[in-house]
């Protein structure tokens, strides 16, 4: 797993930083249109995964899958996502219940729905979000092609 | 997912405090970013059981928890069972508000069922100063564990890094740059 540094020494670095979450995808040409085109991420890189990978070990995967490995990042959250490509086994969709979520704030909530849509994605029903502190905005879930959830958010109204 | 966003509204508040002093000193808002990556979201069976890992063992902040409300949009989210109870807990690290949330699945035999393929499909990867303490802790907890193993950066720097599973088998990667 070739980890990617953001920040600048000699900073004091905290004592835990959330670097990046990471999915497991199929076909990765296939889930980077989702990440970047739908959702407006911005593609970093992409590597071919070295045959020694320690991803190999913490995600159980069998040795003999080829892998591939891509950073995406906000502009100002570089390397906060990352996904990687098993190929040559056999990877089912991820089962529901989904286990986990990656949630994104999305100022062209609109243009992402559509854009989803069109891909073709597993979108579900809009959802009113209210918060606790009376900000009012909209939510939306949606699968990736490999079932991935991802929940994007737009706030549209603050209390006074 | 209407009460999973309520938590929000906490780490709202520095930013509107910051944004306001900015106001105040007469300079421009920050255009805000088209995307924004919020948090990643993990479903546990047991809050307290997780929390021993992401606070106690890893060192994140704990939030807020708080009940999340029958019929919620999470439910659609993730396709739970009507029946099922959800508590929600979000957790920062000291630079980074809410980027982890835990939401706790109970009365439903969701994860009795083994709702986890052998197979991690998905990761969260952190970087920490303190390796050995986490180590340490995580194997006091009675975590799995995946050997260490050393990595160089794509910049020439080298570190560590070491993959565990928490109770509900959700990876957590953390690294060390060592140079």
């Amino acid at each position: 797993m070739t980890q990617i540094t953001d920040e600048k020494p000699p900073v004091e670095k905290p004592p835990v930083r959330f670097q990046r979450s990471n999915y497991i995808v199929s076909d990765l040409d296939r889930a980077l249109p989702v990440y970047t085109d739908v959702l407006g991420l911005d593609l970093v890189f992409v590597k071919d995964s070295a045959e020694d990978s320690y991803s190999y070990e913490v995600f159980q995967i069998d040795r003999s899958a080829k892998m591939r490995f891509a950073v995406l990042g906000t502009p100002t959250q570089p390397n906060c996502m990352a996904l990687t490509e098993l190929k040559g086994i056999d990877l089912a969709d991820v089962p529901l219940p989904s286990r986990s979520a990656i949630v994104l704030e999305c100022t062209d909530f609109d243009g992402v729905m559509r854009r989803a849509k069109a891909a073709g994605l597993t979108v579900f029903e809009e959802g009113n979000l209210v918060t606790k502190d009376g900000r009012k905005g909209r939510e939306l879930g949606f699968l990736d092609h490999d079932g991935n959830l991802i929940v994007i958010y737009l706030i549209l109204e603050h209390p006074e | 997912m209407q009460g999973l966003f309520n938590i929000r509204n906490l780490w709202r508040l520095a930013p509107y405090a910051f944004f306001c002093a900015l106001m105040v000193g007469g300079a421009q808002a920050v255009a805000q970013d088209e995307v924004r990556f919020q948090r990643s979201n993990h479903l546990i069976s047991d809050l307290d059981t997780a929390l021993s890992v992401y606070r106690d063992v890893l060192g994140l902040k704990l939030v807020a928890v708080r009940a999340l409300p029958k019929g919620g949009y999470a439910y659609e989210l993730f396709q739970l069972p009507a029946e099922a109870d959800l508590r929600f807990a979000v957790l920062s690290s000291d630079s980074q508000s809410n980027i982890l949330a835990l939401t706790e699945v109970k009365n439903t035999s969701f994860f009795e069922a083994g709702g986890q393929s052998a197979l991690s499909r998905v990761g969260i990867v952190l970087e920490v100063q303190d390796f050995d303490g986490v180590i340490a802790r995580a194997k006091t907890a009675g975590l799995t564990m995946f050997a260490e193993n050393a990595f160089t950066t794509s910049d020439g720097g080298a570190g560590r890094q070491q993959g565990l599973l928490d109770f509900d088998h959700n990876l957590i990667v953390i690294y060390q740059i060592i140079k």
